[in-house]
C-alpha cells in the first residue's frame, strides 16, 4: 500500500491531502476541503501530468535558442525522457507559435510546439 | 538629435508597456510610442519560457513568449510606432521630454502623456550583505534564466538556491530539466515567498530540498563558487550559531526580490513609495507628475501578469485621455492609507472627481492569517467589508471599491481611506 501527502495547488489554502492506495487505485484519502481538490489529489495520486517546457536550437532565429512546450500535459514520469528527445531537434524557419518540433512525444500523444516566434 | 512629438509616450514593452500601448491607441490617442532598450518586444516574458501566464486574463495556460505575443499582435496592427534598441536617460517632467540613445545617436521624444513601466530589477548579492569571498558563479536567478533560455548558456551544474521567489524555483525545474544538480533552495523567512503551484512543480516533483528560516552565511571559493555555509535563523532573522553545514556547489542563484527600476522616474520628478519604492498614483495610475502614468512592476511587484495587464490598461486609457484633454485636469484627491496587517495599498490616491468606474485597490499583508475580515473605510464610511479564508504575503491581493462610494467622500474632510486586515 503506498501513502502519500499531496498539496493541493489549486488555490491558496494548500491543504495537505493524504492519499493511500495502489497501482492507480485509491483506497481512502483525506484532508481535502473542496470537491476540486479532492479531485486534483486523486490525479496527482493516480496519474500526475505536467506541461514541460524547454529550449531546442534554432538555425536562422535570433538567438541561439527558441523555447518550445508540450501542447497539453504529459505524465510526469516522462519529463526527462521527453528532454533527451527535445535535445536532439533543431527549430527551422519559419518561426511561428504552435508549430510542431517533435510529433507525438514518446507516444504520449503530445505534441512539442514552438511556443515563441 | 531626433526629435520626435507623440500623444502618448510609453517606456518599456514588457507585459506592462504593451498593454498600456495597446490600451492608449484603442482609446483614442492618436500617436502612440513604444520605447524598448532590449532588441525585441515582451521584456521578461520573452525569457520566461515555463506556462501558467494567461490564466485569468486569457483563460488559458500560457508560455511567457506566448502571452506577450498576444499583445504584440494586436499591437501591430494599430498606429503604433515601436522604437527598439533605444535606452531612455532622463525625463523632463515639465515639458514632458524624454531624452534616450540608441544607434542613431541622441533622441528627443515630445510626449503630451507620458507612461512608466520599466518593470524591476533583482536583488543582488550586494543588497543582502552576505558575507564571504568573492568567486565567479554568483548569479541572480533571473540572469541565469535569460543565459539559459536566451542565450543558451548554463551557468553551473552544482547548484544552491537562495531565496523561494518564483523565479528561484522555476529556474530550480529549469536546471534539473538541462542536467545540472540542484542541492537546495534556502529561504529566511518561516514560510515560501513564491507561489505553492511552483513549490509542488519545481521543488517537490524533483525531490529539490527547501529549507525554511535558514539562510546563507558564507560563500567560500577563491576562482569559482565551492561551498556556501547555510545556518539556521531564529524568529528575529538571525543566524542561530551551532546551527552552520555545508553545501558544496559551483553555483549559487539568488532569488530574493525584485525592485522596481525607477532611476528615469526620479529624473522627472516622480514622487516614490518607501515601501513599495515605485512611483505614488493615484486610481488612473498618475503620478504626482501631471501627465506621467506609471503601471506594471515598476509601480509595485505582482505575481502575475494577469494583474499587470488588466492595471496597465488602465493607465493606458487615463494617458490617453489626459494627452486629448490637453492636459486641463482638476484634482480631488483622497489619500489611501495601509492600516493594520497591510504593508501597502496600491493606488495611493483616488481621485474622486467625476469618478464613475470602481476601483481595484491591491495590497499585500504582512503576515500568513487565517479567517481574516478586509475592510476599506473613510472616516465612518465602510467601502469594503469581506471575509477571507487566507491571507499570505506571498500573494497579492485585490478589493473593488464602488466607484459612486468614492465620488460620494468629501475629499476635504481630513479623512483618508484605510485598508485593514483583522482576524476574525
Amino acid at each position: 500500500m503506498e501513502e502519500r501527502e499531496i498539496i493541493c495547488v489549486i488555490c491558496p489554502s494548500s491543504c495537505h491531502v493524504k492519499v493511500k492506495g495502489e497501482k492507480g487505485k485509491i483506497e481512502s484519502i483525506e484532508g481535502y476541503t473542496c470537491k476540486r481538490g479532492k479531485e486534483y489529489a486523486e490525479e496527482e495520486f493516480i496519474a500526475p501530468k505536467r506541461i514541460l517546457t524547454s529550449t531546442v536550437k534554432a538555425v536562422g532565429y535570433t538567438c541561439p535558442v527558441i523555447a518550445v512546450r508540450s501542447e497539453k500535459p504529459i505524465p510526469k514520469e516522462l519529463l526527462l525522457p521527453a528532454m533527451d528527445e527535445i535535445r536532439k531537434v533543431e527549430a527551422k524557419p519559419p518561426f511561428v507559435i504552435g508549430k510542431p518540433v517533435i510529433e507525438n512525444i514518446l507516444g504520449t500523444g503530445v505534441n512539442i510546439v514552438l511556443s515563441n516566434c | 538629435m531626433n526629435d520626435y512629438k507623440y500623444d502618448v509616450a510609453v517606456i518599456g514593452a514588457g507585459p506592462a508597456g504593451l498593454a498600456a500601448a495597446v490600451a492608449a491607441s484603442k482609446e483614442g490617442a492618436g500617436q502612440v510610442v513604444l520605447i524598448e532598450r532590449d532588441f525585441r518586444l515582451g521584456g521578461i516574458l520573452e525569457q520566461c519560457i515555463h506556462t501558467g501566464f494567461g490564466l485569468k486574463y486569457f483563460g488559458e495556460e500560457l508560455s511567457g513568449p506566448e502571452y506577450a505575443d498576444r499583445f504584440i499582435e494586436i499591437l501591430k496592427g494599430m498606429n503604433i510606432d515601436v522604437l527598439l534598441d533605444t535606452m531612455v536617460l532622463s525625463i523632463d517632467g515639465k515639458e514632458h521630454v524624454i531624452h534616450a540613445a540608441n544607434k542613431t545617436g541622441a533622441v528627443a521624444i515630445k510626449a503630451k502623456s507620458i507612461i512608466l513601466s520599466m518593470g524591476c530589477r533583482e536583488k543582488t548579492r550586494a543588497a543582502l550583505c552576505i558575507p564571504g569571498s568573492r568567486p565567479a558563479g554568483i548569479y541572480t536567478a533571473g540572469t541565469a534564466q535569460r543565459l539559459c533560455n536566451v542565450q543558451n548558456h548554463l551557468v553551473g551544474k552544482n547548484i544552491v538556491i537562495l531565496g523561494s521567489g518564483d523565479i528561484g524555483m522555476i529556474m530550480a525545474r529549469r536546471m534539473t530539466l538541462e542536467g545540472a544538480k540542484v542541492n537546495a533552495v534556502i529561504e529566511v523567512m518561516p514560510y515560501l515567498a513564491g507561489l505553492t503551484r511552483n513549490r509542488v512543480q519545481c521543488l517537490d516533483d524533483f525531490g529539490i530540498p527547501l529549507y525554511l528560516s535558514h539562510t546563507i552565511t558564507d560563500i567560500d571559493g577563491k576562482l569559482r563558487v565551492k561551498k556556501v555555509t547555510v545556518s539556521e535563523v531564529d524568529d528575529r532573522r538571525q543566524p542561530i550559531p551551532g546551527t552552520e553545514f555545508d553545501i558544496e556547489c559551483d553555483t549559487l542563484l539568488l532569488s530574493v526580490g525584485l525592485i522596481p527600476e525607477n532611476e528615469v522616474s526620479k529624473t522627472a520628478g516622480v514622487m516614490l513609495d518607501d515601501i513599495t519604492k515605485g512611483p505614488v498614483v493615484d486610481n488612473n495610475m498618475m503620478t504626482n507628475v501631471k501627465g506621467i502614468f506609471a503601471c506594471g512592476n515598476v509601480v509595485h511587484v505582482n505575481d502575475l501578469v494577469d494583474n499587470v495587464s488588466t492595471e496597465s490598461e488602465l493607465a493606458g486609457r487615463a494617458a490617453a485621455r489626459f494627452a486629448m484633454a490637453n492636459g486641463e485636469q482638476s484634482s480631488s484627491e483622497i489619500k489611501v492609507d495601509p492600516g493594520s496587517h497591510v504593508r501597502y495599498v496600491v493606488p495611493q490616491n483616488v481621485e474622486t472627481k467625476g469618478l464613475t468606474d470602481d476601483v481595484k485597490m491591491y495590497f499585500r499583508v504582512t503576515d500568513p492569517m487565517k479567517n481574516v475580515r478586509i475592510k476599506a473605510t473613510c472616516g465612518d464610511t465602510v467601502l469594503y467589508d469581506a471575509k477571507k479564508q487566507f491571507v499570505n504575503p506571498g500573494e497579492i491581493e485585490n478589493i473593488k471599491v464602488k466607484g459612486e462610494q468614492l465620488q460620494a467622500l468629501n475629499a476635504n474632510d481630513g479623512n483618508n481611506i484605510t485598508v485593514t486586515v483583522a482576524t476574525e
